[in-house]
């Protein structure tokens, strides 16, 4: 149960750090990587299989975020 | 896989300027960050069948509260009610968020879980930028949650619906998170964040926490 750690102290720690070195809305791009990584991560230590279908959800959902987050960086930038 | 990702990120990051060398490590960190979240999450996530998903948060609350408050040794008496408030309602954030995506990971499965918890800060990112081309962007989302979920008879649809209620507590802690770094320094908003949560819920599951929410009543009071 120690290893609940790794779900809040390390994340925390490590994500303010790193907002220190990456803008904001890089930040928020990265944060895309979350479902991404749960689904590799439910397949790997919980053997939760996903459907292909549920794959394409999950892609659908993190391509929006990427799309959203990459377009107010562009505005920024212009 | 962590160390991995370093590794691979190295080539691109050295051939850059320095200020890009600390935009690759930021990444990685962020990237790690995520990684190492959901790893916990799957750590937790085998101890549901011993103690369930609300044990698993409470026990995951208490640990996180032990370590960070002697790290960060925020000023209690210091601060004023405009500290205090923002604080108070993100424990309670963090609290509802932990507890109904752990819940949904239990009836749903990891992936789909962390995918509903993750439309709140999406709608927030769309919401802010209240563009024709970003609505669309909501609008994929919209898409991509109904082919995830795949509405039948069979779906679990108390178990989506606690999953977008996590999504709305990330988002809700996305907003009070801004609200408390403008106010408070550093590493001790995040001390305090675990800390308010510890003594705003799962009493029942610790002794240890009575005397803490005693103390949250008396500091609390303008």
């Amino acid at each position: 149960m120690i290893c609940a750690l790794l779900s809040s102290v390390v994340p925390f720690s490590i994500d303010l750090i790193a907002l220190r070195r990456v803008p904001a809305n890089v930040f928020s791009t990265l944060q895309s990587m979350h479902p991404v990584w749960a689904a590799i991560v439910g397949l790997v230590m919980l053997h939760q299989v996903l459907s292909v279908q549920e794959w394409l959800g999950i892609a659908l959902v993190v391509l929006s975020n990427v799309l959203v987050t990459t377009a107010s960086m562009r505005r920024t930038r212009a | 896989m962590t160390t991995s990702t370093a590794i691979a990120e190295q080539p691109t990051v050295r051939t850059q300027a320095s200020d890009d060398r600390g935009l690759g490590r930021g990444i990685v960190l962020a990237l790690t960050a995520s990684l190492s979240n959901q790893v916990g999450a799957a750590t937790g996530a085998l101890a549901f069948p011993s103690i369930g998903p609300v044990g698993v948060v409470s026990i995951r609350q208490l640990i996180t509260a032990a370590v960070l408050v002697p790290v960060g040794r925020p000023r209690f008496r210091s601060m004023t009610w405009a500290q205090w408030w923002p604080v108070l309602c993100l424990g309670v954030v963090f609290g509802v968020m932990n507890t109904s995506v752990y819940v949904t990971i239990d009836r749903l499965g990891l992936g789909l879980a962390i995918t509903l918890e993750f439309l709140g800060p999406l709608a927030i990112a769309i919401l802010a930028s209240c563009r024709a081309i970003d609505l669309l962007c909501g609008l994929l989302a919209a898409v991509g949650v109904v082919v995830l979920v795949n509405p039948s008879p069979s779906t679990d649809l108390l178990g989506v619906g606690i999953g977008l209620i996590s999504g709305v507590a990330w988002g809700c802690y996305v907003l009070l998170n801004r609200k408390i770094g403008q106010r408070m320094p550093g590493l001790q908003e995040l001390v305090l964040r675990a800390w308010s949560r510890r003594s705003c819920g799962c009493r029942s599951q610790s002794t240890g926490s009575r005397r803490t929410h005693q103390h949250s009543g008396r500091s609390a009071s303008p």
